[in-house]
């Protein structure tokens, strides 16, 4: 076994993104509560917020920042599906409604 | 020749770990994928469980969401000493990883206290499908089932990631720090990955 590892962290930075997603969060409390009769608008801000929070967690914690294309094409999978599954249900959900 | 082979071994089985690891974490979101889909689906199409209508009735409503928002820097607070755990490891601080680990392990242990509390408050005010109220509220009782179901099946991985950072910490004690730095970056991959789902669980099933 290699007794060499590389250090990936930097411990100023892992700090700003710890920080930054508990301000998100807060952000994401305050959206909520201020748009009221808009919630549509607060629901979408609010998995806008969601979505950069778990950018930051994957690229920094996760350490996808450093990592070959081949993680990204298999979350792209991942995420295609979703989106499949996502959009796919729209049709039935605008049509039901005549 | 050989010290040329045995470090192409390592990369291999680093590699090889890492993107198994990334296969296992893909199947993890299609499966919570496609019960969240079909959870937005059920709002935005069902008319009694419809987005603009408040999902939860008043009472119990703030100290649910107060839960919620706690667990949510709870998770996010572990996941920070994860990361802190993993650069100990690999830095060589052995007694530094030990302590971040188990203060991940103490806090995903409170995530699940927080949570039992949280269904203990929802169960006294008759959230839970099949009650009287969610009988006479069917929209509600569509929502409570997503909500549990959601949760619970949350609440189960944060079980296995409590189980996978235990056997970790319980590996470290004479371990070569480099064969610890692995583990503890395998089983901080399935952590965060199991705050991210929280981050989106989160505004979905408490603020929509």
């Amino acid at each position: 076994m290699s007794q060499d590892t590389t250090i990936h962290h930097d411990d100023a930075l892992d700090l700003g993104v710890y920080l930054a997603l508990l301000s998100l969060t807060a952000v994401t409390l305050a959206v909520s509560h201020f748009t009221h009769g808009g919630r549509i608008m607060a629901v979408s801000l609010a998995l806008l917020i969601a979505s950069f929070k778990a950018s930051l967690i994957g690229f920094y914690f996760m350490g996808l920042r450093r990592e070959r294309a081949m993680m990204f094409v298999i979350l792209g999978i991942g995420a295609l599906a979703v989106l499949i599954l996502l959009v796919g249900i729209l049709p039935d959900l605008t049509f039901a409604r005549f | 020749m050989d010290a040329a082979i045995t470090l192409n071994a390592d990369w291999r089985e680093e590699e090889g770990g890492k993107v198994g690891l990334w296969l296992f974490i893909l199947s993890e979101i299609l499966l919570f994928g496609a019960f969240l889909a079909s959870y937005v689906g059920t709002r935005l199409g069902n008319p009694d469980c419809a987005l603009g209508v408040v999902a939860w009735p008043e009472a119990g409503h703030l100290p649910g969401l107060t839960m919620a928002a706690l667990n949510t820097v709870i998770l996010l607070t572990s996941s920070y000493t994860m990361v802190r755990a993993i650069s100990r490891a690999e830095r060589g601080d052995r007694a530094g990883f030990r302590a971040n680990l188990i203060a991940t392990i103490v806090l995903g242990l409170g995530f699940l206290v927080v949570k039992s509390a949280e269904y203990a408050l929802k169960v006294s005010h008759g959230y839970y499908p099949g009650s009287e109220l969610a009988r006479a509220n069917p929209g509600l009782s569509i929502f409570l089932s997503y909500y549990y179901l959601l949760t619970i099946l949350h609440g189960l991985h944060i079980v296995a990631g409590l189980i996978w950072n235990g056997v970790a910490f319980y590996a470290s004690g004479d371990a070569p720090m480099p064969a610890v730095a692995r583990r503890a970056e395998y089983a901080g991959l399935y952590w965060h990955f199991v705050d991210v789902i929280w981050v989106f669980l989160f505004p979905l099933l408490y603020l929509i």
